[in-house]
């Protein structure tokens, strides 16, 4: 797998992961 | 092996702002919303739990930027050991940690979704960024030199020369200034060639022991009388005739980096070194 690829994938799986779990603390807070 | 100290290299990268890592900041953001939203709700559960979750994201970033600074000068230097303290692969676990307990307290997910987040997160980290390098870059040295002694030497000697740029800008002297870039730009040229060529590091160890200390010193003595509003015309003359003294002399220590006249050199350091105790600052 190429380095860039390897990035790309990296990324992704952060996005992926991250934000939703971030957002989702808003609309729990919110739900409250 | 004897018991190495290993060269910080953090000092000196200090102040140069870099992206890598934003990221991290970037991504939990909306946390600090639901945190606000909380704050304004009186919502305590949700404070607690936001706080915490934000703090962790906060924390794992931190920690990921000081990897990156001690990643980068790794990189650009010739002579170094791999860092001690593994700060990406620390990250990477407060982040995983981050994630889950976003996941778990925050966003109201089950048990097995926020472990799976995390490992996910985890792989995430470390495909987009790496590890930490566990390679000491100690390259093919002579018999008689020591790669305890030039990384100790050279490290030492760049935070010498760190510590005279920061001094640099408590003085408003443009021909000070100018000096004393000259000085360390130069003595940063000769740790490189050190650093490539190690085996003149018994050349450039006086040079960087006796004469970079000694402008080190001068530089501090001279901002402290300063600061005291001591300076008058002879202690400022005496200070550039010393700082045009140390440059000429680093000059030519630069140009016998490829000779072999220790001799003359080490006369010439003496020479300085009379100098600077005599008309000291």
């Amino acid at each position: 797998m190429s380095k860039t690829l390897e990035k790309i994938i990296g990324f992704l799986l952060l996005l992926a992961t991250i934000l939703p779990v971030s957002w989702q603390s808003i609309i729990e807070t919110l739900k409250d | 092996m004897q018991k190495v100290k290993r060269y910080d290299p953090v000092i000196e990268t200090k102040s140069k702002f870099m992206m890598r890592g934003i990221l991290l900041y970037i991504l939990p953001l909306p946390i600090l919303i639901a945190l606000i939203f909380a704050l304004l709700n009186g919502n305590f559960k949700a404070i607690i739990v936001n706080g915490i979750s934000y703090a962790l994201f906060l924390l794992g970033a931190s920690v990921a930027r000081r990897g990156f600074r001690i990643e980068k000068e790794y990189k650009e230097s010739i002579l170094t050991y791999a860092p001690k303290i593994k700060f990406k692969t620390l990250s990477s676990i407060i982040i995983s940690i981050a994630t889950f307990f976003t996941s778990f307290f925050a966003a109201g997910n089950d048990l097995f979704l926020s472990i799976l987040l995390a490992l996910i997160s985890f792989i995430g980290f470390y495909l987009y960024y790496g590890l930490d390098p566990k390679i000491d870059k100690i390259g093919e040295l002579n018999l008689g030199v020591n790669a305890e002694d030039v990384i100790d030497i050279t490290g030492h000697a760049k935070k010498r020369i760190q510590n005279i740029k920061n001094l640099k800008s408590e003085i408003s002297d443009l021909r000070i200034k100018k000096l004393l870039d000259d000085i360390t730009d130069e003595t940063s040229l000769i740790i490189k060639s050190v650093q490539e060529n190690p085996n003149d590091l018994s050349r450039a160890r006086k040079f960087f022991n006796v004469y970079l200390h000694r402008t080190e010193k001068i530089t501090i003595e001279y901002v402290n009388s300063l600061k005291k509003d001591n300076i008058d015309t002879t202690i400022n003359e005496n200070y550039i005739g010393l700082l045009k003294s140390v440059e000429a002399t680093i000059h030519k220590q630069k140009q016998r980096l490829n000779e072999d006249d220790i001799t003359r050199l080490d006369v010439q350091i003496e020479a300085l070194t009379k100098q600077i105790k005599n008309e000291g600052v």
